[in-house]
């Protein structure tokens, strides 16, 4: 099945084994939503860390729920409570982690630990996906947050991430747009050099998904304006997935879609052995519970 | 202050009527354009270009310019050259572009700026219009400097300023955008995010202010807060003005409708201006319609 919107990937998840989930320290409201509404679809088994004192009166005040049902181990220093969910992880007593209301810094440091071999700092990409209703698909866009101004070579990583979200959601063979701001290679311009041979990497079979670029985002989103600039490019008004030139555009276009379009985002973080689900600014608690369940999609 | 683009073409006709330099007049849509503008009193324009058609299309839809200066010239670079040269002269207020390549237009700015010995930071600035905000914003720079640096940033700002103070911005609200975030904030961007803010403090950047942050959740947000509820996004937070780190982000932003129009920018609108060159230049897509054309005519009146 077509993953076609973030109802899609719900229904998909439900269908799936309910999934562990270690969640260090949350305390938000947001997060605290996120994690009970994900247990409630039966999503996931929460294992909690943290002050159990607080978390309880959080539950409590922010949802107006008791924690009879949910496991949770009293750790009341966050830093501690970090550890111990990496341990869990360690340990094999969970199958995937979301950051909770740890740091993000912290967070990121302790799951990039070499000790630990959860994930390596430099496999790792971030994909942001919007829901397109008008045309009953959703988009995907990298790398939203992690790298910042990726090489070649950690941009065929961050493509390979996405490609395989993609797969994840049904889409077999993606459709891929290179962005740059013009469509003419220009050797003093390395967006659109990266861009041709990424194009040219995916015409010799190298990527597993149709890349065409450099496209702006103009001519990558229309057949048409691509059609009236002379270019015929296989991927102009299809395209699955958008690689952003550099964190410039890639952190600020899912800020723009979320807060002047109005749009509702939710992301996954790729490239790790295990689902590792982030709070980012931009989430709300409706796009974590979705980040959560496009998780246990790729926890097969 | 003007709000919206409507609004903005009630008042070109208080303000004109304005002489135009039009480059590369021979374009139906264009001189559609320009009969219903001077119909408006927006003002009168001199055709530059190639002067047989503009005479052959001004014929088809009944526009009579018996009255109006008509320039022969059939080279693009010339073309430019001579619409910009009728500005600075003072024969014309400011420049339309026509049915011409933006390339031409460009170097002759850029010659004609660095004519008086001191190089002038030229960029555009978008004026863009959403339909969930209640005024215009102006992004730059969306066509000119690849990765401008620190003072051609302030310069940047300066010349949007200058242009909102045109349409009654007092002080606008500038947000510099970088993407410093939580995982890590030692980025060029937000280095020149903290100098122009400086730059503000010590007078050397004046009539504006800059927002507190990076980003939009920042500005939307406020500092270190997090998105709760789609629901309760208060768009009128946003900053008049917005500063891009480079020229990919600023083409991806400008054209963020493309991505889907039916769905997240329905009736977005956005039109272009080039500022800082001291020759008014307003810049419709060959592709426009009359309609959106007229738009952009109503916003050189303005700026003249």
């Amino acid at each position: 099945m077509m993953i076609r919107n973030f109802n899609d990937i719900l229904a998909k998840a439900k269908s799936k084994e309910i999934a562990s989930m270690v969640i260090p320290n949350p305390q938000s409201k947001r997060v605290l939503t996120a994690i009970y509404k994900a247990k409630a679809y039966g999503l996931i088994e929460p294992i909690i860390i943290g002050d159990r004192h607080s978390i309880e009166k959080n539950i409590s005040l922010f949802l107006g729920k008791h924690t009879d049902g949910y496991k949770i181990i009293d750790e009341p220093d966050s830093s501690r409570a970090l550890s111990r969910a990496i341990k869990i992880l360690d340990d094999q007593e969970a199958k995937m982690i979301f950051q909770g209301d740890i740091n993000i810094k912290e967070f990121f440091k302790a799951i990039t630990d070499d000790r630990h071999g959860i994930t390596k700092a430099s496999s790792l990409s971030y994909v942001s996906l919007f829901e397109l209703p008008s045309e009953d698909r959703t988009i995907l866009l990298t790398d939203t947050y992690i790298n910042e101004f990726p090489k070649l070579k950690q941009k065929v990583n961050i493509l390979a991430n996405a490609v395989s979200l993609a797969n994840s959601m049904g889409i077999e063979k993606p459709k891929v747009a290179a962005l740059s701001m013009v469509e003419l290679v220009n050797p003093d311009f390395r967006s659109t050099t990266d861009a041709a041979i990424l194009s040219k990497m995916s015409e010799r079979g190298q990527l597993n998904a149709i890349v065409d670029g450099p496209l702006d985002i103009d001519c990558a989103s229309s057949f048409e304006r691509a059609k009236r600039k002379g270019l015929n490019s296989p991927v102009s008004g299809d395209v699955d997935i958008y690689l952003l030139p550099d964190i410039e555009s890639g952190y600020s276009i899912v800020e723009v879609l979320t807060f002047l379009g109005g749009a509702k985002t939710a992301g996954a973080l790729m490239g790790s052995k295990i689902p590792i689900i982030l709070n980012l600014r931009f989430e709300s608690a409706d796009s974590i519970l979705i980040d959560i369940a496009l998780a246990t999609l790729r926890n097969q | 202050m003007i709000s919206s683009f409507a609004e903005a073409e009630v008042i070109a006709k208080e303000v004109g009527p304005k002489k135009i330099a039009v480059l590369r007049a021979e374009n139906r849509e264009f001189l559609l354009a320009l009969k219903e503008s001077y119909r408006r009193g927006y003002g009168e324009p001199i055709l530059i270009g190639d002067e047989s058609k503009i005479r052959e299309i001004a014929d088809n839809i009944d526009f009579d310019i018996n009255d109006f200066r008509v320039i022969d010239e059939k080279n693009s670079q010339k073309v430019a050259d001579k619409g910009v040269g009728l500005v600075s002269d003072g024969e014309a207020d400011f420049v339309l572009r026509g049915y011409i390549d933006g390339h031409y237009l460009y170097r002759t700015l850029i010659r004609s700026s660095s004519k008086s010995g001191v190089k002038k930071q030229i960029c555009v600035v978008a004026l863009m219009q959403f339909p969930v905000l209640p005024k215009l914003i102006g992004l730059t720079d969306t066509g000119i400097t690849i990765a401008p640096d620190f003072s051609a940033k302030v310069e940047i700002i300066r010349h949007a300023v200058d242009l909102f103070s045109h349409l009654g911005y007092e002080n606008p609200r500038v947000g510099i955008l970088a993407a410093g975030r939580g995982l890590n904030l030692e980025l060029d961007s937000v280095i020149d995010a903290l100098k122009i803010r400086e730059a503000l403090s010590n007078g050397d950047l004046s009539g504006c202010s800059i927002e507190e942050g990076f980003n939009l959740s920042d500005f939307f947000l406020g500092k270190n807060s997090f998105l709760e509820n789609h629901e309760d996004i208060d768009f009128s937070l946003v900053p008049d003005i917005l500063l891009v780190h480079n020229l990919e982000f600023g083409n991806i932003f400008v054209k963020i409708d493309s991505l889907s129009t039916s769905d997240y920018f329905h009736d977005f609108r956005r039109h272009g201006i080039i500022m800082g060159a001291g020759i008014p230049t307003v810049i419709p897509s060959r592709a426009d319609m009359h309609d959106t054309i007229i738009t952009d005519i109503a916003l050189g009146v303005l700026i003249a």
